[in-house]
């Protein structure tokens, strides 16, 4: 294996600079005592962390999109998980046409989505509804679980599954003593993934909430347009910290480029 | 003074020594094997005379011309990697011309040395076909027609036939065998396949922990291992262990009170000593006619011969017989075994390395 | 086990799912196309008539035309960035060796995860009038330069988001090329820069493409990064869009505007699929 030049490693700091510029100075900003947005030089503060509870609308929508979060990555785990077996294991007609049903939402913009969630919406009344909101989050986080689930199960070692079976285990003991435990990385991680991507969503969010669920990046969005201080950076800052927390874990747990850049 | 010699060749990673003071000749159109188990830095050595490794100490010569510091595209070595490394976007015969079109060869000149190339290794009907499209057999052909078409001074080979099946791995070996001859390459192959390298080398040089232990004829390695290492490593071996009883050249080695007599050993008196002797040394007699007796416990039929082994007062021996198209003795039969005083070695167990033969 | 039931099983397994993916996938995306052919009012808002004009509107008006070209060039221009940045770094990350590797992967593709409004709003910081780039700039003796809602600050902060959607694939492809490929070549005698050119850059040229068109498609159909880095001013489809449907009110036109988002998008798809087909036609026979 080759080593890299003095000049890939110069290029390489820049680009880790750069990205990770935007977040640092979040963090710097967040402490800051003054009231504008400053880097804290002499001293730093808790202030703007605690203005953030001041505001009980930005706790509301915290609260709000970790419900959000935690019930669509779930319920999608409950609809990717045996979609994802039929998918791996059964050779049916129009198999590869939901597959692509499933998967859609990956390459169709969330700005459609929204769009066309609105439309249906307000055709049925549901607008500004918690439930609806919940749906639409499912449909856009179902296809991450899938993939990982699609990548558990063609990655796992059927012999286990016919072993059982030959020990005389019954196709349902099987799926919860052998095929389950032996996805369950994949299914964990696909959750995670699910809720991260939830909890984060904002272009499609922003069409589909009303005052009563809006959810944190929509109201930080909304916030942000409208006047930019330092409890931004605090929000922000916050996000970052639950963010890093959920990365660790899922690196620790799965590895996170194993997740992200995905199996094959 | 060889057509390529390396001189106190060393290799020091922090504080571990992957290759230690390596000095070897190898003479122009040589066949010579490193031969040696997974860390032994045997591909290291390797990869230093490729130029893929900087050495830390040493010297590389090649035809009198110092290459230790030249950088691997101008040192015009033919190797072929373990993985073989063929360019999965480029044909056969677009992957064998790759390393003429660098020397910037013309296009006739380089289509026909290619077309030769491939009828060489056998695969001119394949010359259009992508690496995916090849069996490992083929792609080793393809690696070796790459690496022999820019007719380089030495060819290296990196366990070029670890990756192919047992059936086809003895085949290729015959094979890359006549190709060397035929192009007269002088050649190094690493391998940790004893059976590889004994095969097909002119000479064949054991790597242990980063150190050359032997060089050798094959016949010569097998017969007159310098370590016991080597002896256990190369081909099958019975080892047991005993007591050197008398003093001198007259005594003999004793193992529960059985003594056996052997050549070319002196030991003091008391000296304990580990005895070599290869299983197809043995010979099967009738009981009470050889110089032990012993039960057969086991025996295999292995094709061209049988295998069995012998619980004697001394210990269990693996005896190998050929065979000769009747039924031999079967396991429970009262046998006994005989051997010729000079192929037992005897080794003082104290003195390990360098008790050279 | 019966044969019937065998038969019987896939469909059990799929059907929630399924029926649920039809019902808010498939409907919606049809009820917005129907939508985006209804008649429009300003006084009455949408009627039950049918017509062109949204589209003949969009694609003859200069105002529309202006947001669609910008669009492209903010698209366009990203991905080629992010190529020459993601490209040369995945390459760097992939000789690194372990753990270097591991936590530099982690620093690169992990801020994927944390929300586009909060790196939208740690650029705005940077780049405003009195931010850091600036504090910079007038440091150096350079005057301030205006960056915050310029085209500049937005292709800036999509870089930035888009990075990892780069790196991703040609990583990928990276992943799956033999390291002694590249070694392989040299000692053929190519020089490192040919050795780059004719065996790894082939190689990695699909994970290119697949990243660019990623790129490309979620660029286009950015909201948070124009809506906050770009102003009110600087409009792009899909800031447009939302305005259209937020305060115009005129849901019509906004979901013209957002089909044909969306029908560049799986046209762009499309063409890919085509590609990486013919590709593998060709390579393996």
């Amino acid at each position: 294996m080759q080593k890299n030049g003095p000049i890939a490693l110069a290029f390489h700091t820049l680009v880790v600079a750069f990205v990770l510029a935007p977040l640092l100075v979040i963090c710097l900003v967040a402490f800051t005592p003054e009231n504008t947005l400053s880097i804290p030089t002499t001293s730093f503060s808790l202030r703007w962390f605690r203005e953030i509870f001041v505001h009980p609308d930005f706790v509301a929508s915290f609260v709000n999109s970790l419900w959000l979060a935690t019930l669509s990555a779930t319920i999608a785990i409950a609809l990717a998980v045996p979609a994802g077996l039929a998918i791996d294991r059964y050779d049916f007609p129009g198999r590869d046409g939901l597959n692509a049903l499933f998967l859609s939402p990956l390459i169709i913009p969330h700005l459609v989505l929204g769009v066309a969630f609105l439309r249906l919406f307000a055709l049925i009344g549901a607008t500004g509804s918690f439930t609806w909101l919940v749906v639409s989050h499912v449909i856009i986080v179902t296809p991450y679980v899938l993939r990982l689930v699609l990548a558990a199960l063609s990655g796992m070692d059927r012999s286990a599954e016919q072993a059982a079976m030959t020990l005389g285990a019954s196709h349902w003991t099987v799926f919860r003593r052998v095929t389950a435990p032996m996805i369950l990385p994949g299914i964990t991680g696909g959750w995670l993934l699910a809720f991260i991507n939830s909890f984060d969503e904002l272009t499609m969010s922003i069409f589909v909430t009303s005052p009563a669920t809006v959810t944190l990046p929509v109201r930080m969005y909304m916030y942000a347009t409208e006047s930019i201080d330092p409890m931004m950076a605090a929000v922000s800052a916050l996000m970052i910290a639950l963010t890093a927390g959920a990365m660790l874990v899922l690196d620790r747990a799965f590895g996170l480029d194993k997740i992200l850049v995905g199996q094959k | 003074m060889g057509f390529l010699t390396l001189a106190s060749l060393s290799k020091v990673y922090g504080d571990h020594a992957a290759v230690r003071d390596v000095d070897l000749s190898v003479a122009k159109g040589e066949f010579v094997s490193l031969l040696g188990p997974s860390g032994c830095g045997k591909t290291t050595t390797l990869q230093m005379i490729a130029g893929l490794v900087e050495p830390t100490r040493g010297t590389i010569t090649l035809d009198g011309r110092d290459i230790t510091h030249e950088k691997p595209n101008t040192r015009g070595l033919g190797i072929v990697f373990q993985s073989y490394a063929l360019f999965p976007h480029m044909t056969v015969a677009q992957n064998v011309a790759f390393g003429l079109e660098m020397r910037k060869v013309a296009r006739a000149e380089r289509d026909k040395r290619v077309k030769t190339m491939l009828g060489l290794v056998h695969l001119a009907q394949l010359a259009d076909r992508y690496p995916r499209q090849l069996s490992g057999g083929q792609r080793q052909r393809v690696a070796i027609a790459r690496a022999l078409v820019i007719v380089p001074p030495v060819l290296l080979l990196d366990e070029p036939l670890s990756n192919l099946d047992a059936k086809l791995r003895e085949e290729m070996q015959f094979e890359l065998r006549r190709i060397q001859q035929s192009v007269g390459t002088t050649t190094i192959m690493v391998t940790h396949d004893q059976a590889e390298a004994l095969s097909i080398s002119d000479r064949v040089v054991v790597m242990e922990q980063g150190r050359m232990t032997q060089i050798d004829a094959p016949y010569r390695l097998y017969e007159h291992p310098a370590t016991a290492f080597i002896s256990s490593f190369v081909g099958k071996m019975n080892r047991l262990d005993g007591v050197w009883r008398g003093q001198g050249p007259s005594g003999t080695a004793q193992i529960n009170g059985v003594s056996l007599p052997c050549e070319q050993a002196s030991f003091p008196d008391g000296q304990t000593v580990a005895l070599s002797l290869r299983p197809e040394k043995i010979l099967l007699r009738a009981h009470g006619q050889g110089r032990v007796d012993g039960t057969i416990v086991n025996r295999f039929f292995l094709g061209s011969y049988w295998l069995f082994t012998v619980e004697t007062p001394v210990g269990a021996l693996s005896v190998s017989v050929p065979n000769h198209g009747e039924e031999p003795a079967g396991e429970g039969d009262a046998v006994a075994l005989d051997w010729t005083p000079a192929s037992l070695r005897v080794e003082a167990i104290t003195a390990t390395a360098g008790a050279a033969a | 086990m019966s044969r019937a039931r065998s038969a019987l099983t896939p469909w059990l397994l799929v059907s929630p799912g399924a029926l649920l993916f039809l019902a808010l996938v498939i409907v919606p995306l049809v009820l917005t196309v129907i939508l985006s052919f209804h008649v429009y009012d300003h006084g009455t808002g949408i009627k039950n008539e049918f017509t062109l004009a949204h589209y003949l509107a969009v694609v003859t008006d200069d105002y529309y035309l202006g947001i669609f070209w910008r669009t492209l060039r903010v698209a366009a221009l990203t991905t080629l960035l992010c190529a020459l940045i993601g490209v040369p770094e995945a390459y760097i990350l992939a000789r690194m060796r372990d753990p270097w590797r591991s936590v530099f992967l982690l620093v690169i593709i992990g801020p994927l995860l944390v929300s586009v409004v909060v790196r939208a709003f740690g650029w705005s910081m940077l780049l405003g009038s009195t931010g850091l780039v600036n504090q910079a700039l007038q440091a150096l003796g350079f005057g301030t330069v205006k960056l915050l809602y310029t085209e500049t600050a937005i292709v800036i902060a999509l870089v930035h988001v888009m990075l990892p959607f780069m790196v991703i694939p040609v990583w990928t492809s990276l992943q799956r090329l033999d390291p002694a490929v590249e070694a392989a070549a040299w000692t053929l005698g190519a020089s490192r820069f040919t050795a780059l050119r004719r065996v790894v850059m082939p190689q990695v040229s699909m994970g290119m493409l697949s990243g660019s068109l990623i790129v490309f498609g979620l660029s286009a159909s950015a909201f948070a990064i124009p809506g906050l880095l770009g102003g009110r001013r600087l409009k792009m489809a899909a800031t447009l869009v939302y305005d259209e449907f937020m305060h115009e009110l005129n849901w019509p036109l906004g979901a013209t505007i957002a089909i044909i988002v969306l029908v560049a998008n799986l046209v762009i798809m499309l063409a890919y699929n085509r590609m990486v087909e013919a590709r593998a036609r060709r390579t393996l026979g």
